[in-house]
């Protein structure tokens, strides 16, 4: 899950980004920021060099058209936990009528119109009726919405009359303290960060689909129904680990083939890849424990004990330690050479 | 357009323009080490505040009596021609697209990357104060081509004693800002800005005229256009009229000749 923020004047925005992301950008990338705002020339800020600064953090995605923000509030609103979206989209550059009637066939002239200036409301009219956006669509607005009305009250009164939105979902811009809050308290969100250097690992030594699998399990180590789908979850990512293993480890595929059981561990400890104490169990109680409760065939027997929420976290720390050697043998044994 | 849709829309830039002055001072009382370009910014956004509440405040007041006195008393230190009025205008113009803080979105048109901006910047600072002929090839080679006819009215001086000279220079300062910000949405062969003057003997039209992008919509919370529309209620001029025709923007506004006619009794 990430964050989708939108504003079409990024360059001008530099301070309210650092602000607001403060936490998900770590120092580095907010000196980064900082010198961008502090460059002496008078040029303008790329924004194409924000977002790649800002989109490092995986956490959170950034637009400054309003046509690439419909593409995504379309095509893709189910993978963000929070849409901060600033209402006036039209300043950065004028967009085709036509461009955006591509993406959106329901966009029509009347629509431009009624919505030049505050094409944030349209992106929200978009999502209304599909999903719960009370509590993750938020718009900003350079207006105090406590001093001044809200442009275009009438069509966004409608939604709060229905229920579907609240004034408290209006931020003004500059006065965002409360946004940082919850942008800072999103627990999915938190708990990305908090893993980064494992989900990190995964995605780029592995794939994607990796890295959101062990997010699964962080996100679901607690649930009780959830036991065998963690456990195979964990099984699925010990196999790709030892599978990419067994690309980069010179030697590995031919003498131990696609097995993925003891012999491998063994191997492995033999020409001291592993250490005998710490990975050598911990891939053994994972390989055995995951395949064993966490295979797509059923039990075929009842066992003496079963697996429990605790066994999953166990599983799931040592699976940590795993993905760490992981990253060190990767970086040690590169692939392609 | 009402005083309080003015008022709304000066409020909101007004406002922005604000969250520019206190970002940085909010972290200036974080960092140990200030920072120069960041109060560099702040000062300009803070300038451009004290511009607009000025441009404002004086397109509101007087009436077209105060012109007539200024363009007769017009010995004092603060007078200045009509000429001078153009051209402090246009480099005023200029001068902005060198400021990607407030005008980015103008300024990567005319510079789409940072080297072509550096040789233009070093250049304007030795011919922004040069000579009319210096600049015009500096404006014909990084900006667009200019064209000025005066009609005869170079000479004309403008008094301050009642603020006139102040509330033209704004007043052309934001007809010329216009068109300089979006001739540069063109393609660099086709942009071109003229500028046209024609005395008659009771009222002096000029008329400005650029080329424009037709799906390039200005903001319409900009406050330039109350300014310039509210001195021409005061100049008891016509509203501005902007014609678009095929490709070209045009302005035209037109007010009587305070130095030729005699006032009206």
């Amino acid at each position: 899950m990430k964050i989708l923020y939108v504003e079409d004047e990024l360059s001008k925005n530099i301070t309210g980004i650092i602000r607001l992301f403060e936490k998900y950008l770590g120092k580095k990338r907010i000196r980064r920021l900082k010198a961008l705002e502090e460059d002496e020339s008078g040029y303008e800020a790329n924004p194409d060099e924000i977002i790649d600064i800002v989109e490092e953090t995986n956490l959170v995605e950034v637009e400054y058209r309003f046509p690439d923000a419909l593409h995504k509030v379309i095509c893709q609103h189910e993978k963000y936990a929070l849409l901060i979206v600033d209402r006036n989209l039209a300043e950065y550059e004028a967009y085709d009528f036509e461009e955006v009637m591509e993406i959106d066939s329901a966009f029509t002239d009347s629509q431009y119109e009624r919505f030049f200036e505050r094409e944030g409301d349209y992106l929200l009219h978009k999502l209304v009726y599909e999903t719960d956006v009370m509590s993750r669509f938020y718009l900003l607005t350079g207006n105090s919405i406590y001093s001044d009305p809200i442009r275009g009250y009438d069509d966004i009164s409608t939604l709060i009359d229905f229920g579907k939105f609240s004034e408290k979902n209006f931020f003004e811009k500059g006065n965002e303290a409360e946004l940082q809050k919850l942008i800072e308290n999103v627990p999915i969100l938190n708990l990305q960060n908090e893993n980064k250097y494992y989900l990190n690992i995964l995605k780029k030594h592995i794939d994607d689909k990796a890295a959101e699998l062990f997010l699964e399990v962080l996100h679901s180590q607690d649930d009780a129904k959830r036991i065998r789908d963690n456990l195979n979850r964990i099984r699925i990512i010990y196999e790709n680990i030892l599978e990419v293993c067994s690309d980069v480890i010179p030697d590995m595929k031919r003498e131990c083939g696609s097995q993925k059981g003891g012999n491998t561990i063994l191997w492995l400890k033999d020409r001291e890849l592993i250490d005998d104490v710490i990975l050598r169990n911990f891939l053994f109680s994972i390989g055995k424990i995951a395949n064993e409760f966490g295979g797509h065939k059923q039990y075929p027997y009842k066992p003496i004990y079963e697996p429990t929420q605790d066994t999953v976290r166990a599983l799931l720390y040592a699976l940590k330690d795993v993905i760490t050697w992981f990253g060190r043998i990767c970086s040690k044994y590169p692939a392609g050479d | 357009m009402n005083q309080d849709k003015a008022m709304a829309d000066m409020s909101h830039s007004i406002r922005n323009l604000l969250r520019t002055i206190i970002d940085p001072l909010e972290n200036l009382k974080q960092e140990t080490l200030v920072k120069p370009q960041v109060i560099e910014n702040a000062l300009k956004g803070a300038n451009l505040i004290r511009e607009i509440v000025n441009a404002m405040n004086l397109s509101f007041k007087g009436s077209i009596d105060d012109f007539y006195y200024d363009a007769v008393h017009n010995t004092g230190k603060d007078g200045i021609d009509f000429r001078t009025v153009i051209f402090q205008s246009l480099r005023y113009s200029v001068g902005n697209m060198f400021d990607g803080k407030y005008f980015g979105k103008f300024q990567k048109k005319y510079f789409p990357t940072k080297d072509v901006y550096l040789v233009a910047k070093s250049e304007w600072a030795n011919v922004s104060q040069a000579a009319d002929s210096e600049m015009f090839s500096f404006l014909k080679k990084h900006f667009f081509d200019i064209d000025i006819s005066f009609g005869g009215t170079e000479a004309y001086m403008m008094g301050n004693d009642k603020g006139s000279a102040v509330k033209f220079l704004i007043l052309f300062q934001e007809i010329i800002m216009n068109a300089v910000k979006y001739v540069g949405f063109v393609e660099k062969e086709e942009r071109f800005l003229h500028i046209r003057i024609v005395n008659h003997a009771d009222r002096i039209f000029v008329r400005t005229e650029n080329p424009f992008k037709s799906n390039v919509r200005a903001k319409t919370t900009g406050i330039g256009h109350v300014i310039i529309e509210n001195f021409a209620k005061l100049l008891n001029s016509e509203l501005p009229v902007a014609n678009k025709d095929g490709n070209i923007y045009s302005v035209e506004i037109s007010f009587p000749n305070f130095w030729e006619e005699r006032k009206p009794q």
